[in-house]
């Protein structure tokens, strides 16, 4: 890559750029375009790496690529949700994502993208400073995560965290993870995902069970009343739909919150709120006509008086009705 | 064994299920088709992007529903801050906007996706998240334990029992807002037309009082917003618009009124026997005036049985000095109520400002009338009793002087 390969990037999304004001005309718009991105590679440099980039460095129209791949992905969004003005120039969209606000519906991006891109390059490039630049600003996240995978993961991180070092950033030869990253987000959410995947997938290349975080399953039933109610119960929650039956398992099975669920249902949490208004009283009709027809008033009693002693017992047969997502028979 | 003993015995065990959540950590079934989304990191850094094109989140959560072990794999990320999901949120929706000129993005992806979202310390939310979780469920847990085998009728978790609830316990504004959304919606549910009369009920009373909070806040956009809303479901509400011309007029002439020394104070404001004070002030002539006249005009014609509509209108045209249609408008107050005290001092006071010796004449009959239907009032004493000295009956006066000291 040489000192064009920037202005021949430009010039391949010629299109789209020079309907922006500011690009106009062409090669003075692309003149201002580079020397904002160089602004911004001398000032994340300095940070991640052991000195700035500099206009001979080899390095130099790579870094300068991804951080355009970022830059013109951010304002191609800004673009989308407004007309080109002075607003949405390149300047004020590379300050204003680096200040960790996107354009996609007022969202934050969780930190700054553009430093985080130059921190990628200058990790898979395998510059001096910047694994210890990583690893102060990474390594707690990521035995967080590992606590929460599992506590021995948490316990000896060195076990797994220079796999993890090569696996982003490739010591040893096969591709590295890094260079995908485009700063569509910050290098925080981006690596949520990939470290916990890397953990997983480790996990079960090192030997490990998955089983045994495995939750057991209910423990034999007392008695056979107790039984026939978790039956009803698990026929009340095969009433439902797929997509109600979904929501309450992640709600009540996986315990996430309303919010949560929601953004993963990708629905607003008031959407939420209304589908268990809806599908609690559904379900407590369903289990109230499927108990008349299946046990005596006798039999209702016993059940309840079982679930005194074992209230467990049906929060199991629940759980276990809500995470079996069957249809309706 | 009673209700309550059941209740409790269930509160119990969905106690008990929050208390013991699934595991973070389970392989994929096999009974389900691959590949599963959480083996495809691409598709899980789209989706956290915002960049997942709606019909393959369908798809993802079609997969999810039909399989636990992605599902509780996936919920396990959020619940760690592992995937980070972006966040729909109505008041951040931008509407796209239109035109030919309007530059188009060369993404394949599509804009309208959410965007990431990351809540701020997270890592200090990471720390309470289970707490938070187990409140939030079981408190909700509690909601459909409570009503279950309830054989009462089945008013417990709807909208309108729940808002009816939020009412009677002062909380307006939750009240407000969740039968406003029930009414929202109530074209794609199945409302009886029974249900809706309700609900359009506890939408005007919550309302009213949201509004009346409002305007003695000074909060006028709150009055205007919240009388919209309500004439949004309903066919409106006199009592509403009369807050909601108040809340104009106070928007628009706080700053502009200034003080004048009078024989009364206003009764402007209120309604429903409750009577905010304010001061009796003179405004300018302006357009704005003009169309609050114009306001009054058609919440009268609206709602010509509601008498403080009138009464404060009357008001409103005393304060522009124009006591003859003032006198008319508080007339026909005293014909429709004329045992309407505030009616009674209002044609008074009109026929009193007009300051000739025939209208001070007849002012004293109304503020006699007033003064009969409400002895201790001082307001309506020292009306009359002012009125009599201007007609050099201090003898007289002296009594309500005393009275309304």
């Amino acid at each position: 890559m040489n000192a064009t390969d920037i202005q021949n990037i430009l010039n391949e999304e010629k299109a789209w750029l020079e309907r922006h004001p500011s690009m106009q005309p062409w090669e003075d718009g692309c003149r201002r375009l580079v020397t904002l991105l160089e602004d911004c590679l001398r000032r994340y440099s300095e940070m991640v790496r052991e000195r700035a980039v500099r206009g001979a460095d080899m390095d130099r129209p790579i870094y300068l690529a991804r951080l355009w791949q970022c830059l013109g992905y951010h304002w191609r969004d800004a673009l989308g949700l407004s007309r080109g003005d002075e607003q949405t120039s390149a300047s004020r969209v590379a300050e204003r994502i680096a200040a960790g606000r996107g354009y996609r519906g007022g969202g934050q991006l969780g930190g700054d993208p553009l430093r985080d891109v130059v921190l990628a390059v200058a990790m898979v490039r395998k510059d001096q400073r910047a694994p210890r630049v990583f690893e102060e600003d990474y390594r707690a996240f990521a035995c967080g995560l590992a606590a929460k995978m599992h506590k021995r993961l948490a316990a000896d991180p060195d076990s797994w965290w220079n796999d993890l070092l090569d696996h982003l950033a490739s010591y040893s030869g096969r591709p590295a993870r890094l260079d995908r990253f485009c700063g569509r987000c910050a290098l925080r959410n981006w690596l949520g995902t990939v470290v916990w995947n890397f953990l997983r997938r480790w996990r079960l290349a090192s030997g490990e069970s998955p089983e045994m975080d495995a939750i057991p399953g209910p423990s034999p039933s007392p008695n056979e009343s107790l039984d026939h109610f978790a039956e009803i119960v698990r026929l009340a929650v095969a009433t439902l739909s797929p997509r109600q039956r979904l929501m309450l398992a992640l709600i009540y099975a996986d315990g996430l919150k309303q919010n949560e669920a929601a953004a993963l249902l990708g629905v607003h949490p008031g959407q939420v709120t209304r589908g268990l208004e809806k599908a609690l009283p559904r379900l407590e009709q369903s289990i109230r006509e499927i108990a008349a027809t299946r046990l005596s008033k006798e039999a209702c009693t016993g059940v309840f008086e079982d679930l005194r002693s074992n209230p467990r017992m049906f929060a199991a047969r629940l759980r276990e009705a809500l995470e079996e997502g069957r249809e309706q028979p | 064994m009673s209700k309550t003993e059941e209740n409790e015995i269930l509160r119990k065990a969905f106690a008990a299920a929050m208390n013991s959540p699934s595991s973070a950590l389970r392989p994929p079934s096999s009974a389900f088709p691959t590949p599963h989304p959480i083996d495809d990191e691409d598709l899980l850094l789209d989706w956290s992007a915002g960049d997942l094109p709606a019909e393959r989140h369908e798809q993802l959560l079609d997969h999810l529903a039909a399989c636990p072990a992605c599902r509780r794999e996936i919920a396990a990320m959020v619940r760690a801050g592992a995937l980070v999901l972006p966040h729909v949120d109505a008041s951040f929706v931008v509407p796209p906007l239109g035109g030919e000129d309007r530059l188009k993005p060369a993404l394949p992806t599509p804009v309208s996706e959410r965007p990431g979202y990351v809540a701020p310390a997270r890592r200090w939310r990471q720390r309470t998240v289970f707490a938070l979780i187990v409140a939030l469920a079981a408190s909700l847990l509690l909601v459909f334990a409570r009503g279950l085998f309830d054989t009462g009728p089945r008013r417990g978790g709807t909208p309108i029992a729940m808002a009816q609830r939020d009412l009677e316990q002062g909380r307006t504004s939750e009240a407000f807002n969740r039968i406003d959304d029930y009414l929202s919606q109530a074209d794609q549910l199945t409302v009886t037309a029974d249900d809706r009369r309700q609900a359009a009920a506890i939408l005007e009373s919550s309302g009213y009082e949201l509004a009346r909070s409002g305007l003695v806040k000074g909060d006028f956009r709150r009055v205007s917003d919240v009388d919209h809303r309500v004439a949004r479901h309903t066919s409106g509400s006199a009592r509403l618009r009369n807050l909601r011309i108040q809340a104009e007029r106070g928007e628009t002439a706080e700053q502009s009124l200034s003080r004048r020394r009078s024989l009364v104070r206003d009764y402007g404001y209120e309604t429903n026997g409750q009577r905010l004070i304010k001061d009796f002030s003179i405004p300018e002539i302006t357009a704005t005036v003009r169309r609050i006249d114009a306001e009054w005009v058609a919440a009268i014609e609206a709602f010509p049985d509601a008498i403080d509509l009138r009464l404060n209108y009357g008001h409103f045209l005393m304060e522009q000095n124009d006591f003859q249609r003032a006198e008319t408008v508080f007339a026909e107050a005293v014909v429709r109520e004329p045992r309407n005290v505030l009616a009674r001092t209002g044609l008074g006071l009109a026929l009193f400002q007009q300051n000739r010796p025939e209208t001070i004449q007849r002012a004293l009959e109304p503020f006699q009338k007033a003064v009969e239907l409400s002895p201790n009032d001082p307001g309506v004493n020292m009306n009359l009793a002012v009125c009599l000295t201007r007609l050099g009956r201090e003898a007289e006066a002296h009594p309500y002087f005393e009275k309304a000291q």
